[in-house]
């Protein structure tokens, strides 16, 4: 899932510091999840601001609706009557929520109301960890279920590198080497010949490197 | 002689010497001056000396160009190229003007994270990683093909591959495979990171030689001459890869004059490592120090460096 | 009668002892301080939209009063309670409202005093804030 983390109050204020009649649009898919963009936290932020602008002696109209996502259209477009008369709309979804309303709906201001980070796990209660780099051509199978693009920093595909040291990574003690994890799961699963190939470089055009990327379902199904 | 290339380190190997290498780190300044006298008096000291490439993620003179500063001083360089700052297309560019200017021995590693540096909000490529580096570069030379797979009409670099070991991450078994892809890949030699702790250098160099190893890799063992407790500390807590046992900074603690001290411990380790089976050379970072150098490679007993038939 | 000029708003657990406390008969209130205890079935229930709320509808300072956290009869309402205050005051912080004037008491069950006690504590941090601004605003278009 992708998980985003709230921007500061600041940084949102500032970034609507215009706007007459606002709307903060919450999010029910990923963000609800990792507990920074659903419903609740849209109407914490709505009345945040709300308090915020009256100490301040510029009152501001603003309310809060959240639906199921904001990455299909057909629950973009139940957002529709809650914009009448509304100039900006703070969307706490992901950066594809904002930018897919925003698409939807022109002729309104669209501002986040989140620093969308990563695509990761639900590793304890509370806490959530980086996964996948959606790189577009997953080597999963050579790493022991273990992504090394990612969660090595320097994304070494034969690692790991001299930094390494008691299983941790070099720029942080908390971030455990990857290659380490690689080479621990392999053994204990007696894969360990899969490591003396040495991996060749990575195609990154399948990545963002080649460019904005599209899938279209049905060129599953037609000759390339 | 079967050359690979017109490497003076390849030489020097083959013909049986023990090799010394030292190291520079270029300055955070574009005054290659220093780097050229600094050249000009370890010419007959040391074999080759290393250019570090923007070392610790700290931005400084390019290592291609500091290479060609010493080139200019009458030594041998060998540049150092990380993988944190460039693409493939950069680094084959650079490959190929290095080696156009007259530079022949390259030494590929991953690199300290930017992290580290002055610099921590860039992005990073590390668009291959070190072992792919060492196989690129490998192409180049004897496939005579570029990273693509286009060929080089003309003029291929040839250069004298190095790589990077460090025998003391906890994980010995590791290591020794990761040695293993390195020499699969193609790389010629081999300069470890810093050794304070003999013993456990020993313990890998033993499991080197049981797979026969030192055979396929030259493999010269790196040394960091300190003057202070305080150093030693320094990296045993802040620089990643290194092991350093409580004895060395105990010793260093009660030692009147630090420096000779260092000097002699520094003395002490090169006649060590020399005696180890699989050990073709010793290649010393003198970081901040290089005054040291001449009285260390003396002292040790490495002078005169021989020259290449 | 004067108006009073400083409001503070309690959220009290139903469950605690001190929702039997009497506050006319046992706590010499100066004459501008108007208290008002509201009765939650759990404090569970507390969260920041309720709290930032009090504050919108003129409270210069906001308390919550429960039990200790391992006496809650309803094991976690005491604790969920704290952490949304925590929260909260975090907010005020950003807002712009002072963080004293939320706090939270975890009090034990036996004396009937604490409650003055809190009321008389709030009352001196009172002292040195200035009244909350919003209590004279037109109300704004809150859903």
């Amino acid at each position: 899932m992708i998980v985003a983390k709230m921007k500061p109050l600041d940084e949102i204020s500032e970034s609507i510091k215009n706007a007459k009649k606002v709307l903060v649009a919450g999010c029910g898919g990923c963000v609800t999840v990792c507990l920074s963009g659903g419903q609740k936290e849209a109407e914490i932020l709505s009345h945040s601001i709300n308090l915020k602008r009256k100490l301040e002696n510029k009152p501001i109209e603003i309310s809060s609706v959240t639906f199921e996502r904001q990455c299909d259209k057909e629950y973009v477009d139940r957002f529709k009557e809650y914009l009448d008369g509304v100039d900006t709309v703070i969307s706490v979804a992901c950066g594809v929520g904002v930018q897919y309303m925003s698409e939807q709906y022109p002729d309104i201001i669209f501002v986040p109301g989140q620093n969308t980070t990563f695509a990761g796990a639900n590793i304890e209660h509370g806490i959530w960890e980086e996964r996948c780099m959606l790189c577009g051509d997953c080597i999963l199978a050579k790493t022991g279920g273990i992504c090394p693009i990612i969660r090595c920093s320097k994304s070494i595909l034969n690692g790991p590198c001299g930094g390494s040291q008691d299983g941790k990574c070099e720029i942080n003690k908390d971030i455990p080497c990857a290659w380490q994890l690689i080479y621990d799961r392999l053994k204990m699963q007696n894969r360990l010949e899969l490591l003396t190939e040495v991996l060749p470089p990575k195609d990154w055009s399948k990545s963002r490197d080649g460019g904005p990327r599209k899938y279209i379902w049905e060129d599953n199904y037609n000759e390339s | 002689m079967n050359l690979k290339t017109e490497s003076k380190l390849e030489k020097l190997f083959k013909q049986g010497h023990f090799v010394i290498t030292g190291e520079l780190g270029p300055p955070q300044h574009s005054d290659g001056s220093d780097l050229e006298h600094h050249a000009a008096e370890l010419k007959d000291i040391v074999d080759a000396i290393n250019l570090t490439d923007n070392q610790t993620a700290i931005v400084r003179l390019s290592s291609i160009a500091a290479g060609i500063h010493v080139l200019k001083g009458g030594a041998t360089p060998i540049i150092q190229m990380t993988c944190r700052d460039r693409n493939r297309i950069a680094m084959q560019s650079d490959l190929l003007g290095a080696y156009s200017l007259g530079i022949r021995d390259i030494l590929c590693l991953s690199g300290d994270h930017q992290s580290f540096g002055n610099h921590v909000q860039s992005k990073n490529v590390f668009d291959i990683d070190s072992i792919q580096l060492v196989s690129m570069v490998k192409n180049l030379r004897d496939e005579k093909k570029f990273s693509s797979g286009a060929e080089i009409k003309k003029a291929e670099p040839r250069f004298f591959i190095g790589a990077v070991e460090n025998p003391f991450s906890s994980d010995l078994d590791l290591r020794i495979l990761r040695l293993e892809k390195k020499i699969k890949a193609g790389a010629d030699f081999i300069q470890t990171q810093a050794i304070f702790d003999i013993a456990k250098f020993k313990e890998f160099m033993k499991q080197v030689v049981d797979k026969g190893l030192e055979q396929k890799v030259k493999i010269c063992a790196g040394i960091l001459p300190v003057r202070s407790a305080k150093a030693l500390n320094y990296m045993k807590n802040e620089v990643a890869g290194m092991s350093i046992p409580d004895q060395l900074i105990d010793r260093f603690e009660k030692a009147e004059d630090k420096k000779s001290e260092g000097i002699k411990l520094a003395i002490e380790m090169c006649q060590e490592l020399k005696e180890i089976k699989g050990v073709a050379g010793i290649h010393i970072m003198p970081v901040g120090w290089e005054a040291a150098l001449p009285e260390i490679i003396n002292g040790a007993g490495f002078l005169p460096r021989p020259t290449v038939l | 009668m004067k108006q009073p000029s400083r409001k503070i708003l309690g959220f009290v657990c139903k469950l605690s002892n001190l929702i039997n406390f009497n506050l006319n008969s046992k706590i010499n209130l100066a004459k501008d301080i108007n208290v008002e205890i509201i009765e939650l079935d759990c404090l569970g229930k507390l969260d920041e939209i309720l709290i930032l709320e009090s504050f919108n509808q003129g409270a210069d300072a906001v308390f919550i009063a429960g039990c200790p956290e391992d006496e809650c009869f309803n094991i976690n309402g005491s604790s969920s309670a704290k952490k949304a205050v925590n929260r909260t005051k975090k907010l005020l912080k950003d807002i712009g409202f002072e963080q004293e004037r939320l706090s939270f008491y975890s009090l034990s069950g036996i004396k009937g005093e604490s409650l003055t006690s809190i009321i008389y504590k709030t009352s001196t941090i009172l002292e040195k804030l200035p009244e909350n601004k919003l209590k004279n605003l037109e109300k704004g278009v809150d859903k």
